[in-house]
């Protein structure tokens, strides 16, 4: 797991965290970082107000998460 | 490199059968361009309608049933614009009372009736999806190139992957694990025009339990066909194993195991090879979220359930799902 990152890769990973509409999974692909250490990015690199507030923004927030979104998307099963 | 591009549109679906037709007239209900493209000659996909002198064939999907309140509304919709009615309640003698409806004169009209107001380029057929910036590029097997805000993707699960791998899409490992899983039966369908009635009783449906035959109607009982003609599907292993085979010698084969439903000579007969006619599997979620920003969404029957309805659920989902990405930040 790398640790340290450059100036710009930080800036990009901030960025992609703000974004509404930007996954986790797609943060991934793109940085190869999973959610996990997006958060601790975050952690370290925003005041601790920030943080909270970016926390709150984006937690259970659908269009964060791939999974949260196909399951917001997907209505009761119709199965027969 | 911008003048090299022919087309823009704020949501391209590709496909125009059942799911890619209701996905865009969902987005274009909530005002946005769309602009749909279909490799084929005919829209409707599956929903197909051949005719050939005075018979008439259902030769893909057969008909339509509803569970779901939105797309049951749909087919009043479609039953008031006189496109759709009930074929009947079941097959067997202890039929189940559950509605099955079929198109008039035939499923395509279903397909076009979804399509009255859209924008739909046919014989188009999509070569790779390409991811520029914060849009979509969109290269075409005749070269041409379009550009996309989003783009939901109704093709068959394994065409749908081909087209982001040739565009140099990668997917995250979960998501490419369990779309790879989605596999398709074949179905090599024979039409044939008869010299009389067949011996089938109404409402003209059956799927034997032995034998190369899934499933037999004859859309003259049905009431789509003015001549006699009978529609036989091969089952996913006899067309799996006679893929390759002449398909002349290979639609004998079948109407000789149809005999004894026929009982009547055959006048002409033809046969067409579904490659994807049913997905084996059914991915739990109505559609899949390839990405978000920008959005690129598969959706099809491999998703909301193998049927008709499930195409339409999952193509309204996929639909939702632009809709999210497009519209002002809400609090979801």
């Amino acid at each position: 797991m790398k640790s340290t990152y450059s100036l710009e890769q930080v800036s990009l990973i901030i960025r992609y965290a703000w974004e509404d509409r930007t996954t986790f999974e797609e943060i991934e692909q793109r940085t190869g970082l999973v959610e996990k250490q997006v958060v601790e990015v975050m952690r370290r690199e925003l005041k601790p107000s920030s943080f909270r507030m970016w926390r709150k923004r984006v937690s259970g927030r659908v269009t964060k998460h791939r999974r949260l979104l196909e399951r917001h998307l997907s209505g009761p099963s119709i199965e027969e | 490199m911008q003048n090299a591009i022919h087309r823009n549109a704020d949501v391209l679906v590709i496909g125009a059968g059942m799911a890619g037709l209701s996905a865009a007239a969902a987005l274009r209900k909530a005002g946005l361009e769309v602009l749909v493209l279909d490799k084929g000659k005919q829209i409707g996909g599956r929903m197909a309608t051949r005719r050939v002198g005075g018979a008439t064939f259902d030769h893909g999907a057969q008909f339509v049933t509803a569970r779901d309140p939105r797309f049951a509304a749909l087919l009043e919709e479609a039953q008031t614009a006189g496109v759709a009615v009930e074929w009947c309640r079941g097959f067997t003698p202890e039929a189940d009372g559950h509605k099955r409806w079929r198109g008039t004169p035939g499923m395509s009209a279903l397909a076009n009736f979804g399509s009255i107001g859209l924008e739909i380029v046919q014989e188009k057929q999509v070569a790779a999806v390409s991811l520029m910036g914060d849009h979509w590029l969109i290269r075409m097997a005749d070269v041409e190139i379009y550009s996309a805000g989003a783009i939901i993707l109704t093709a068959p699960v394994p065409q749908a992957l081909v087209l982001l791998e040739a565009g140099g899409i990668q997917l995250e490992q979960a998501l490419k694990t369990r779309l790879s899983a989605i596999q398709y039966e074949r179905c090599l369908a024979v039409m044939a025009v008869l010299k009389g009635p067949s011996l089938m009783q109404a409402p003209g449906g059956f799927a034997p339990t032995h034998g190369p035959i899934a499933w037999i109607a004859d859309n003259q009982l049905k009431g789509i066909s003015d001549e006699p003609a009978v529609t036989i599907h091969a089952t996913d292993a006899f067309s799996v194993a006679q893929w390759d085979q002449n398909r002349d010698e290979t639609a004998r084969v079948l109407l000789s195991a149809a005999e004894k439903w026929l009982g009547v000579g055959i006048k002409s007969f033809q046969i067409h090879a579904w490659r994807y006619s049913k997905p084996k599997q059914t991915d739990p979620l109505r559609c899949a979220v390839v990405s978000l920003s920008p959005p690129l969404l598969l959706a099809g029957d491999a998703f909301a359930g193998p049927r008709v309805e499930g195409a339409a659920l999952s193509g309204w989902a996929a639909a939702e799902a632009v809709i999210h990405a497009t519209r002002p930040v809400q609090n979801l």
